[in-house]
């Protein structure tokens, strides 16, 4: 049972040093040697800690020396998961991979790497109250902070805060009855909130696929400009770190948000007049084109131990110089893509895009002016049956291009559900997402063995160039893409299973009913 | 909750010391820590400053008329809490015996606690007795300090046995030598003998010191009032050794 620990809030330090003089002479509390300390506070872009209700903060004496503590807190700051020391010159950022809280941490953070938040300054003032046999029975402690915010210091609060002890209830209930007395006022907010609140962050409330609600009577253009911005936000929200890359999962986020806008673009043709967006649309199969390298090196990478982990044991080691080679690559790739994304012509695009997008002026097709939901009714129907189309024209004999053909027109149909998601209930929704999501499943599978054994005979290729070359690397890699193509056929065999799903009468059905007399979300309600 | 008890069938082994080093160990890395002091002697209680008492003795605790919730007392280190050991625990066999299903009394009495820690620790008296079968029914691990002596070793082997003859298999057992002094030859040669014998040794030694010996004058952990000695470091070591063979908490 973790006891409550009143915090009081005291307006100024100098009533604060007053209130601590009245507490001793009332109190048999003595003082401690004050101590001073740094917290700098941590998490993922996307606040994984944060939705666990979770903190990391590192805390370090700066009146000592040499003490230095990484602890992993629950969200209001009350309880110690658990902490662990930690080099007082290092960021947690570089020494995560040696601390001894990784294991524990990992599972949440992976893929994502960890960012500081802020940093304050803190002072304490400690008072002890020991019974006769000189046992701790009350702890009192005097903390004003400080944010460090562009090299300056801000006040931010000074609190009185009470500990008591388990089992020894009386000195605490005298300190707090004092305490109200003098007319304090009892804190609810945490430091890590206040501190949010001053900086305007808002933790947990990025998004990579936002959640977009459209006006069902409004006009298609209207419409398409909003699922643009909301793709464009990510990838402004993405684009430092898709540069920096202090994690994969930037790079990942800007690309889908580039492909979802993409997409978009080329599937509502006829809402803006094509010479207004052709060269958006040559701009984004740039970007494609210039973040798939990285990407699919980044995939590799993150895969690569359930790749050694597939092998037999003793030619899992044999991996390796695989691994530096993809290492190597991506370095190199990450660079040009870093480049690419401060050039001339991205910052050209993105400025022209930024113009096409705040501006309110109608477009002058009739596709723009048609009400959205029409729009969007007829054209997820027409991507639902390309997709049946294609889909039911293959058989055992059709060639592999064929269902990499059918996952990018699912993809499509399935970008176009989420544009448009907002438009009917939720619930009859889900009754068509549903088989959609595992044939995709099937299909990514199926198209990620073909890829990546298409890569591995390339990198095959790249790595018997250089001197010297390891043979058993050779060896493992072959073995790998065996293993891949295994896999690729038990994909392709479930195929069926899943576009049966898909193209079931009653799925049929729910989409005919849905998309072809569009019904109001008001009159379900 | 994880229960560890310290425990050995002979006294004067380090139980205590293992006992309330591990804990604050435990308490100090952020971990819910309970130490349960069984000992009528009450020196783990000594060490904590807290008074040896407990409401109604062993007879209210054993019949369960007070939550063991309500007997815990805060220590002066953050996580870790006492619950105090108290005279009448000396005649706690014989109350066992009077209770239904005696072995079982104990986990029975911890089972309300388990959202509140995350460790419990038990410092057990020596023998072998009804208390120590309730202990070894409520216990997940058994850390065993072992002097590298031949009476010592003499009785780790009378408790393997009790263990194999009775079937205990619901607590894992973690040996290690404690007092060990590496300037007496008997030692050195158990301390490389032993292990090949029974391959749970622990590979931590806690060394014979001055420093463990200073707690009772202290009152407190050895890492708090020489946290650079070897003796704490050999603690903390041992914690991350024991901790190894626990589940995440």
């Amino acid at each position: 049972m973790l006891l409550k620990r009143p915090h009081y809030q005291i307006p100024s330090l100098t009533e604060a040093q007053s209130l601590l003089e009245r507490i001793k002479e009332q109190f048999p509390l003595t003082e401690l040697p004050s101590q001073h300390w740094e917290y700098v506070y941590y998490d993922t872009f996307d606040s994984r800690l944060f939705k666990n209700q979770q903190l990391l903060r590192q805390e370090t004496r700066t009146d000592v020396e040499d003490e230095s503590w990484l602890c992993w807190l629950s969200l209001t700051g009350n309880r110690v998961l658990q902490r662990g020391r930690s080099p007082v010159q290092e960021s947690v950022i570089e020494q995560l991979p040696s601390i001894p809280l990784r294991p524990l941490l990992e599972p949440i953070l992976h893929p994502r790497s960890l960012l500081s938040l802020f940093k304050i300054s803190v002072h304490q003032q400690w008072l002890v109250w020991k019974n006769k046999d000189e046992k701790t029975v009350l702890r009192v402690m005097l903390e004003s902070t400080k944010l460090f915010r562009e090299n300056q210091l801000e006040d931010l609060q000074n609190r009185l805060v009470i500990l008591p002890f388990r089992g020894y209830p009386k000195p605490s209930q005298q300190i707090n009855r004092f305490c109200r007395e003098e007319g304090l006022e009892e804190l609810n907010e945490d430091l890590f909130q206040i501190v949010c609140g001053k900086l305007e962050l808002k933790p947990g409330s990025y998004q990579p696929k936002p959640k977009l609600k459209l006006s069902p009577l409004g006009r298609t253009d209207q419409a398409l400009r909003s699922i643009l911005r909301a793709s464009t936000k990510v990838m402004d929200l993405n684009h430092q770190g898709t540069i920096e890359a202090p994690d994969t999962e930037f790079l990942h986020d800007f690309r889908v948000a580039c492909r979802r806008a993409r997409s978009a673009l080329n599937q509502l043709k006829g809402v803006f007049p094509p010479e207004q967006i052709q060269d958006f649309r040559d701009d984004f199969a740039w970007l494609s084109d210039r973040t798939g390298p990285t990407r699919d090196l980044d995939v590799y990478l993150l895969d690569f131990n359930s790749y050694q982990a597939q092998l037999p044991e003793e030619q899992q080691a044999d991996l390796e110089a695989f691994r530096e080679l993809l290492q190597t690559e991506n370095a190199k790739e990450q660079k040009l893509l870093a480049k690419d994304l401060q050039s001339k012509r991205y910052q050209k695009f993105r400025s022209n895009w930024e113009d096409f997008l705040t501006d309110q002026t109608p477009s002058t097709t009739t596709g723009g002016a048609a009400e959205v939901r029409k729009t969007a009714s007829r054209r997820l129907l027409r991507s639902y049956h390309r997709c049946l189309a294609e889909g039911k024209a293959i058989d055992h004999d059709s060639p592999d291009e064929a269902l990499h053909d059918l996952r990018k027109s699912c993809k499509k149909l399935r970008y176009l559900l989420e544009f448009f998601e907002s438009l009917w209930p939720a619930k009859e929704f889900q009754g068509i997402l549903k088989p959609l999501k595992a044939l995709q499943e099937d299909l990514g599978q199926f198209n990620d063995c073909s890829v990546q054994q298409e890569s591995l005979k390339n990198f095959g290729d790249m790595l018997a160039k250089q001197q010297p070359v390891p043979a058993q690397t050779l060896v493992a890699m072959g073995m790998l893409v065996s293993t891949l193509n295994q896999r690729q056929a038990e994909a392709r065999q479930r195929f069926q299973a899943s576009f049966s799903g898909f193209a079931s009468t009653r799925t049929q059905n729910r989409f005919n009913l849905l998309f072809q007399q569009p019904i109001l979300v008001e009159e379900l309600n | 909750m994880q229960i560890l008890a310290s425990y050995n069938i002979k006294g004067g082994v380090g139980k205590t010391a293992t006992s309330v080093n591990l804990a604050f160990h435990s308490a100090h890395e952020g971990a819910r820590t309970l130490i349960w002091d069984l000992d009528p002697q009450g020196a783990a209680t000594f060490y904590f400053r807290v008074r040896p008492k407990i409401k109604g003795g062993s007879r209210a605790l054993l019949k369960g008329r007070h939550d063991l919730a309500d007997l815990i007392k805060a220590t002066d280190h953050e996580n870790l809490d006492l619950l105090p050991s108290d005279f009448s625990y000396r005649t706690m066999d014989l109350l066992l015996d009077d209770t239904k299903k005696p072995n079982e009394r104990l986990k029975t009495l911890l089972s309300p606690l388990a959202g509140e820690y995350d460790y419990v620790f038990l410092d057990c008296p020596p023998g072998l007795t009804l208390l120590s079968e309730s202990i070894f029914e409520a216990a997940n691990v058994l850390v065993v300090p072992v002097i590298p002596t031949s009476l010592s070793l003499r009785t780790l082997k009378q408790l393997v046995e009790f263990r194999r003859k009775k079937q205990l298999r619901n607590f894992k057992m973690l040996v290690f030598f404690s007092m060990a002094d590496r300037r007496k030859q008997l030692h050195r040669d158990l301390m490389q003998m032993m292990p090949r014998k029974y391959p749970n040794f622990l590979k931590t030694n806690i060394p014979y010191s001055t420093e463990i010996e200073r707690m009772g004058i202290e009152r407190a952990p050895v890492s708090c009032f020489a946290e650079n000695s070897k003796s704490a470091q050999a603690y903390q070591e041992l914690w991350q050794e024991v901790k190894a063979h626990l589940p995440a908490w």
